[in-house]
């Protein structure tokens, strides 16, 4: 260790614990404890020289040694008190006095005059015009009592004339009013950077940014002191490598690139990273999860003085955007909804169109063919059975339109529903008559398997006619020849449970998400395999969520699709809970072949809202 | 010799309409409701026209189009398709898909004979 070093150690160790953290007060110890130090151990040094030259000292030599020596005992108050007044007092007194004893002793009274003149300096050190000004007094009252002694013959100076003592107040008065100056022009010097400092504190705090000095490593100098505020971090936190440490791992190599980029560069960097912000301790003191916040940063770089620093900095205005990112996120998320929308609605109107030409054709063909003179059928039968066509395709026309009312007054809430008490049984028996036939010249069994005596229900008889009808011919229609198509009914607690089961041609995994949709039928538009508008399931989604009930959809593709419908009993009560549309729970069972030990744990449920 | 049309349509009512109209102007017609059938009855039959519906169970229209123009020896059978899908566009796509002539539904039996006519008199 080098003798500056554990010299330093020493000084440090005398510093009054007090002022260690203020750096300006900590450099005033300092400069006091090593100056005056020094100059005591000189004066305890050259006593053995003093005594070889002069031989045994006079009483005021002792006096005089023992006054140059106090300012020991004022580092030592120093290191006790940390009073550094009271300490520079205790040398001011020390100069004076030595230079009193000098004098009065009639020793050399130059030597005693530039103690004199000395004095008020003391006070520039803690920059106290008290102290200079009482210093310069004492040292003119001084002088005056021994030019006044002297002339009263009370004791001999050394002096030449009388009021050669006199004289020397001009320049004890000169020597103070400098020292004042001195003291006052540091002050101002003071102010002026107490005024910038306040006057970036306002800056950055106007700024409402965090403003960084790094050098070309990304190491941070300076962070300006607005970093509590913003990130909720002491700027000590972020000294150093602590900016670094606190970017998100995976911005770090943007962060370096930037500051590397901006400082071999004339233009202004931009990038976009995550800061980890300060973790908020909560009441129970527990500490939250790490919380980052997007930051743009913004890096220049500027030249500093080679002398005191080397090569450029990177200065750099650290901006939170996470409001804005965020804002961004949900105007994405918005517009990728409303194009969504978009997407629907246009395969709406196609199905929609799709759906009322299909019928219209024969309306109009038939129509147009009944109406010309050469294409009209002479056979009446014939012609009678074209008009029957008309008719049938225009009922087809009616339900289609219906539907679609239906589905938009649900949708709009302007559906009422009327509850009635009615048995349920007899609906269910009415609803498979008027499917049978359908049935039938499919080649597809109706199997009915629920008792004949089941609870009275109170709800909208239309709307669960519409219900019943919609699931049977659903099934009926998605059903091959030679199928099976099976509905039950059983009381569940204060709900009826009614499920169509069916061997139909099932649905896939991820057909199984959208159904329910107005217009959705499993498959791309122009693949559709079975004509229909897709509105049948999303009108039962709508009046059984009317009636407060829910729907589950349990489907494999190929093997068959089962859709249950639990209504409550009642659907006047009000734990019924009724809202606009049903929730469909959909289970789509894997074939077991694909992983029979995974069977159960692949059962995929999803619902919707 | 008397003409032949292959009508492929999923609706009994627009088959039926079909099917009379040609049958009362003197063409032979072949009925399917099935996309995979009309390729096979096609074979069989070689008829000088096929009408196609683009939406049927199964497969669709375009497919059964594209299956007849890949075929050496039903290439040369006009196609004509006549769907529902009346769309902004959708007469593009078919027409792109292979299919000669398109009509919409609903269909006027004017224009509908006359584009039959038009396409059997080309041979």
């Amino acid at each position: 260790m080098s003798f500056a070093l554990i010299l330093e150690k020493q000084i440090t160790s005398l510093i009054h614990p007090g002022v260690l953290n203020s750096q300006v007060e900590r450099t005033r110890h300092e400069a006091f404890i090593l100056r005056r130090l020094a100059t005591s151990v000189a004066v305890i040094c050259l006593a053995p020289l003093f005594l070889a030259i002069y031989g045994a000292p006079a009483v005021w030599h002792a006096l005089v040694y023992v006054w140059c020596v106090l300012p020991i005992g004022a580092v030592v108050l120093l290191s006790r008190s940390g009073d550094l007044l009271r300490a520079q007092a205790i040398c001011v007194i020390g100069f004076i006095g030595a230079a009193t004893t000098i004098a009065a002793a009639g020793g050399p009274w130059e030597a005693a005059l530039a103690w004199l003149v000395l004095a008020p300096f003391e006070g520039v050190l803690s920059q106290n015009y008290k102290l200079v000004v009482t210093s310069g007094a004492l040292s003119a009252l001084a002088a005056a009592l021994l030019s006044f002694a002297d002339q009263s013959g009370v004791i001999r100076t050394g002096f030449g004339t009388g009021h050669a003592a006199l004289l020397i107040l001009p320049a004890i008065l000169y020597a103070t009013l400098l020292a004042y100056g001195i003291v006052e022009f540091q002050k101002k010097r003071e102010r002026c950077a107490d005024l910038r400092t306040e006057h970036f504190r306002a800056v950055y705090d106007t700024l409402g940014d965090l403003a960084v000095h790094h050098d070309r490593n990304g190491v941070a100098e300076f962070i300006s002191p607005n970093c509590m505020e913003l990130f909720g971090l002491p700027t000590a936190e972020l000294i150093g490598r602590g900016l670094f440490e606190r970017v998100h791992v995976a911005d770090r190599p943007a962060f370096l690139k930037a500051v590397a980029d901006a400082a071999s560069s004339s233009g202004t960097i931009t990038t976009t990273l995550r800061l980890r912000a300060g973790t908020p301790v909560s009441r129970t003191g527990a500490r939250a999860e790490p919380h980052f916040r997007w930051v743009e940063m913004r890096s220049r770089r500027f030249e500093v003085n080679a002398e005191t620093a080397q090569g450029c900095r990177v200065a750099s205005i650290l901006r939170d955007v996470s409001e804005a990112k965020q804002r961004d996120e949900d105007l994405e998320a918005a517009r990728a909804a409303a194009e969504e929308v978009n997407v629907w609605k246009d395969q709406f109107l196609a199905n929609v169109s799709h759906e009322l030409r299909t019928p219209l054709n024969a309306i109009i063909g038939f129509a147009e063919m009944l109406a010309n003179a050469q294409l009209a059928p002479q056979d009446p039968e014939k012609r009678r059975e074209y008009a029957s066509i008309i008719q049938q395709s225009g009922q087809h026309l009616l339900a289609v339109v219906n539907s679609i009312l239906d589905m938009s007054k649900i949708q709009s809430g302007a559906f009422d529903i009327r509850p009635e008490p009615f048995a349920i049984a007899p609906l269910i028996d009415l609803c498979c008559d008027m499917v049978k036939l359908k049935a039938q010249e499919g080649g597809v069994e109706l199997v009915r398997a629920y008792p004949e005596q089941l609870e009275e229900v109170v709800g909208d008889k239309r709307a669960c006619k519409q219900i019943f009808l919609n699931l049977l011919s659903n099934a009926v229609k998605f059903t091959p020849r030679a199928g099976r198509v099976t509905i039950k009914a059983r009381p569940e607690g204060t709900h009826i449970v009614i499920s169509v089961a069916d061997t139909g041609i099932g649905i896939a995994q991820h057909d199984l998400a959208n159904l329910g949709n107005p217009f959705f039928q499993a498959g791309a538009s122009y693949d559709r395999p079975y004509e229909g508008t897709g509105l049948g399931l999303s009108v039962v989604r709508g009046l059984v969520g009317l009636h407060g009930g829910t729907i589950a959809v349990e489907s494999e593709l190929g093997k068959g699709t089962c859709v249950s419908v639990r209504l409550p009993l009642d659907c006047r009560l009000p734990s019924s809970g009724r809202h606009g549309t049903a929730k469909i729970e959909t289970v789509g069972r894997r074939s077991p072949s694909d992983d029979p030990r995974q069977f159960s744990a692949e059962m995929m449920v999803k619902k919707i809202a | 010799m008397q003409k032949s049309v292959l009508i492929v349509e999923d609706n009994e009512l627009n088959m039926k309409l079909f099917n009379d109209l040609l049958e009362a102007h003197g063409y032979k017609t072949v009925q399917t409701r099935s996309g995979v059938e009309a390729v096979e009855l096609a074979r069989t039959h070689k008829p000088h026209l096929i009408l196609m519906d683009i939406q049927l169970p199964e497969v669709s229209g375009l497919q059964v189009t594209q299956w007849i123009k890949d075929d050496e020896n039903l290439r040369h059978i006009p196609v004509i398709a006549i769907t529902a899908f009346a769309m902004k566009g959708d007469e593009e796509k078919i027409r792109q898909g292979g299919c000669e002539a398109y009509l919409s539904k609903p269909i006027s039996v004017v224009k509908f004979l006359e584009t039959v006519r038009n396409y059997i008199a080309d041979q």
